[in-house]
């Protein structure tokens, strides 16, 4: 039961009922894989294999270019056969096509890797290896792990608070990778020495706590934290306000407060990395939605096209109308299926016709439930007046900066009012202004 | 590409492309007023219960004018059409069951029309409107004669065509409070006196005829409608709590802990009606979440004010209508904190809260 009061959250239909007992197949890679130089947030790699290159499983095909970047490297062996720009999720990039041998011939795994690594190394071994946030975000991992100096870092957070609809990924991840993840954990709490480190786990996904505890059993620093199913949990400003109680700073970073967040996968792939020497080349994503006959848990490699997974679960059962690169609050809608499963490909979720919303927007009845939802506590109604009166100091005034876009203020409007539209506008209006 | 036959691919399909979130609340505008209109049904059967045909009568004249006033205004000056909202309908029910005993078709018809046109479409139409249009609309009924008598010698118009039936021509003092349970106990009584009605009558409406407005004579019939309210997500529950609490309080400590004449109070006049579709009105109310918690604390100690002091009928109406004054300015005052920042986000207090009629796109113009 649910009252008109401030949540700072909502409770959208999870829909995720489909897929979460689904254990997660592994699906081989289709002839021709597609490696856009932007699978991270931050500067594009650049390219370091030429057309005619022969590439193997781990091959360094584009490098890191700058801080904030992430290492590319081939999910397969077989042959470059073009590099060129296309459209993709963020914008047109510099994309690496790879024609797929089938024989998956590895490079040799990092011989720096094992049991004994030295604190300095991990991260060097974790960029080298491509590791980026595998929650959506895709952050590099080695930058997150190397904070500024003078930041004591004493509370680890593992993000396995699952908020958007639809995805189990992160989910059976946990169930079926407990082990690799605690041993992830340790990795890094052999850089840090932290006091505490917190699981973040919704109240819908205590199973996948119960299999944690077992595998952290005897190591201490390790809590199961159950939040309550309500979206945006596993936003990492809110899963730290929830876990420790302490809330970031406006325009800094958790380091500040002495915190690392990352999802619970990006655990898995770090103690890949560190202690076997592998590289980051597949991960889980869930494909659903009403329109697949049989949506999955798939171990996909990265750079394998999207048509290419509609077939594998099932086809299509009803015409689909719309298709999002991650859940339907935060994620981008796609048309092109040559699009492949990136670093921070949750999921994918296709909508039928009837499942694509088209209400006509009328007037703010000023019911207020913008800011009930808000998790950071925006007036969402009120930036986007300021917006559509074009006072884009005033937005910035009311902290259109330090919107999230978790959508719950679009989610809940009665009214239909495009309030993260109009925000993301200001935020634009605002940066143009500042440049 | 790697077209193997048969396989399936999203280029055959017609896809959508726009803006995350792609899922919404399955509710609208429009649900929400009509969760109001069935919560006033419970009042509505009541007062047709205890009063007649004539509480059906009054309020479905009330809603009807609401609705074709707003619908003629919006082509007069060709605004978009916005009676399908049902707030009008919403509008004209509260005026209907705010109405007296015995009243007039004709005041009901100008009441409804100042509600709509005066107060709620000339600001800008729904949401735009600082005072609730129905309050309003009661205040304005009960000031009329006096206000024409200020201006007019002699025999009054208003009075003799408008609402001669529940209103004296003497002083406000004794217009709609005339006779009600509200009278024994108002202008500096600080116990319940004899001969008033019994709290279990005035707790079900069965006051002989008496009680006040058409909606507000039983307690039980506000109570439920308020809980119905509370329990479909549309009015935050420590809003009526609030208000009801903060009178309830406040007439405790008077009466020197009189139980009685506290649940006298709270059982009689407009304060169930008010605490459930008046001090809740969206448009009206706080906006932020503090400024929510304000408005029924400040029109709680408004109401026990007007209701001690002399001036003793619609204490409801006039506190509701001062803190739709004044709450836009405390709103500002208390904007939430936002995540990660040590202040309160402030706006000039001149800052306009409400929707702008002409929607500008800064980047679609550039």
């Amino acid at each position: 039961m649910r009252f008109k009061l401030k949540y700072k959250a909502t409770f959208p239909a999870y829909n995720k009922s489909r897929t979460h007992d689904k254990a997660i197949e592994r699906v081989d890679a289709p002839a021709i894989m597609v490696y856009p130089m932007s699978m991270h947030i931050g500067a594009p790699a650049k390219p370091v294999v030429a057309v005619g290159d022969t590439v193997k499983v781990g091959t360094l095909i584009g490098e890191a270019q700058g801080f904030i970047s992430g290492n590319i490297l081939s999910s397969v062996s077989g042959k470059v056969i073009s590099i060129e720009e296309r459209d993709v999720l963020n914008g047109r990039h510099t994309c690496i096509i790879v024609k797929n041998d089938q024989d998956y011939i590895e490079e040799p795994p990092f011989p720096e890797a094992g049991d004994n690594v030295s604190p300095e190394l991990i991260p060097e071994l974790i960029k080298r290896a491509g590791i980026s946030g595998m929650g959506g975000a895709t952050f590099p991992t080695n930058v997150k792990m190397t904070p500024p100096k003078g930041k004591t870092i004493d509370t680890l957070i593992l993000n396995g608070a699952e908020c958007e609809p639809y995805s189990t990924s992160d989910f059976r991840t946990m169930v079926e990778y407990a082990d690799e993840i605690i041993e992830g954990i340790k990795v890094i709490d052999s850089i840090f020495n932290v006091g505490k480190v917190y699981i973040g786990i919704e109240d819908n996904a205590k199973e996948a706590g119960e299999v944690l505890k077992q595998a952290a059993s005897g190591y201490d620093k390790v809590e199961i934290k159950i939040l309550k199913a309500q979206y945006p949990q596993g936003s990492e400003k809110q899963l730290i306000e929830h876990c420790t109680g302490r809330q970031v700073p406006a325009g800094g970073l958790p380091a500040d407060i002495g915190v690392i967040v990352s999802n619970v996968g990006t655990f898995q792939q770090i103690y890949r990395a560190v202690r076997l020497g592998k590289p980051m080349v597949e991960r889980v994503t869930t494909i659903t939605g009403t329109p697949l006959a049989e949506p999955k848990n798939l171990l996909i490699r990265l750079g394998t096209p999207i048509d290419d997974l509609i077939d594998i679960c099932g086809g299509f059962q009803e015409v689909p109308r719309k298709v999002i690169h991650g859940g339907p609050m935060m994620g981008m809608t796609i048309k092109d299926g040559a699009i492949p499963i990136s670093k921070g490909t949750t999921h994918i979720t296709f909508f039928t016709a009837e499942e694509v919303a088209e209400d006509e927007r009328i007037d703010c009845i000023r019911c207020s439930e913008c800011l009930n939802v808000c998790p950071v506590s925006l007036q969402p109604i009120l930036i986007s007046n300021a917006y559509e009166r074009g006072d884009i100091e005033k937005a910035e005034q009311l902290g259109a900066m330090d919107c999230i876009e978790c959508g719950n203020c679009s989610y809940i409007c009665p009214s239909k009012i495009p309030l993260l539209e109009n925000i993301r506008k200001a935020k634009a209006a605002i940066k143009q202004k500042a440049v | 590409m790697s077209t193997q036959k048969g396989k399936t691919s999203l280029g055959d399909f017609d896809l959508v492309m726009d803006q995350s979130p792609h899922i919404f609340e399955k509710w609208s505008s429009q649900w929400i007023m009509l969760q109001v209109i069935i919560a006033m049904l419970f009042p509505l059967a009541a007062g047709t219960y205890f009063f007649g045909m004539q509480t059906l009568w009054i309020t479905c004249i009330a809603v009807l004018t609401c609705v074709i006033s707003e619908y003629v205004y919006e082509r007069i000056v060709r605004k978009r059409m916005t009676i399908n909202d049902l707030s009008a309908v919403v509008t004209g029910m509260v005026i209907g069951l705010s109405m007296p005993n015995g009243v007039s078709w004709f005041s009901t018809v100008l009441a409804s029309l100042f509600a709509i046109v005066i107060v709620k479409m000339i600001p800008g139409g729904i949401g735009k409107n600082r005072f609730n249009p129905a309050v309003a609309s009661r205040i304005m009924y009960l000031m009329a004669p006096w206000i024409v008598n200020s201006f007019v010698q002699g025999p009054d118009i208003l009075t003799t065509a408008s609402s001669a039936e529940a209103i004296t021509t003497a002083t406000p003092t004794d217009l709609v409070a005339t006779a009600t349970p509200l009278f024994y106990i108002s202008s500096g009584a600080t116990e319940v006196p004899e001969g008033a009605q019994t709290l279990w009558n005035m707790f079900l409406g069965n006051q002989g005829g008496w009680g006040g407005s058409l909606g507000e004579t039983s307690s039980i019939a506000l109570l439920i409608a308020m809980a119905f309210l509370i329990f479909r997500r549309i009015i935050n529950p420590k809003v009526p709590a609030l208000y009801i609490g903060t009178v309830a309080l406040i007439m405790l400590a008077y009466s020197g802990f009189d139980f009685e004449f506290m649940m006298y109070h709270i059982l009689s006049g407009a304060l169930l009606l008010g605490g459930t579709f008046m001090v809740t009105d969206y448009a009206s109310g706080g906006l932020t979440p503090f400024g929510r918690m304000l408005f029924p604390i400040g029109a709680g100690i408004l109401t026990a004010a007007f209701r001690i002091s002399a001036f003793s009928p619609e204490g409801v109406g006039f506190s509701i209508l001062i803190m739709n004054a004044i709450i836009p300015f405390l709103d500002k005052l208390v904007m939430p904190r936002i995540y990660g920042h040590k202040k309160r986000p402030m706006v000039h207090p001149d800052y306009d809260l409400t929707e702008p009629l002409n929607k500008r796109d800064i980047l679609a113009e550039k």
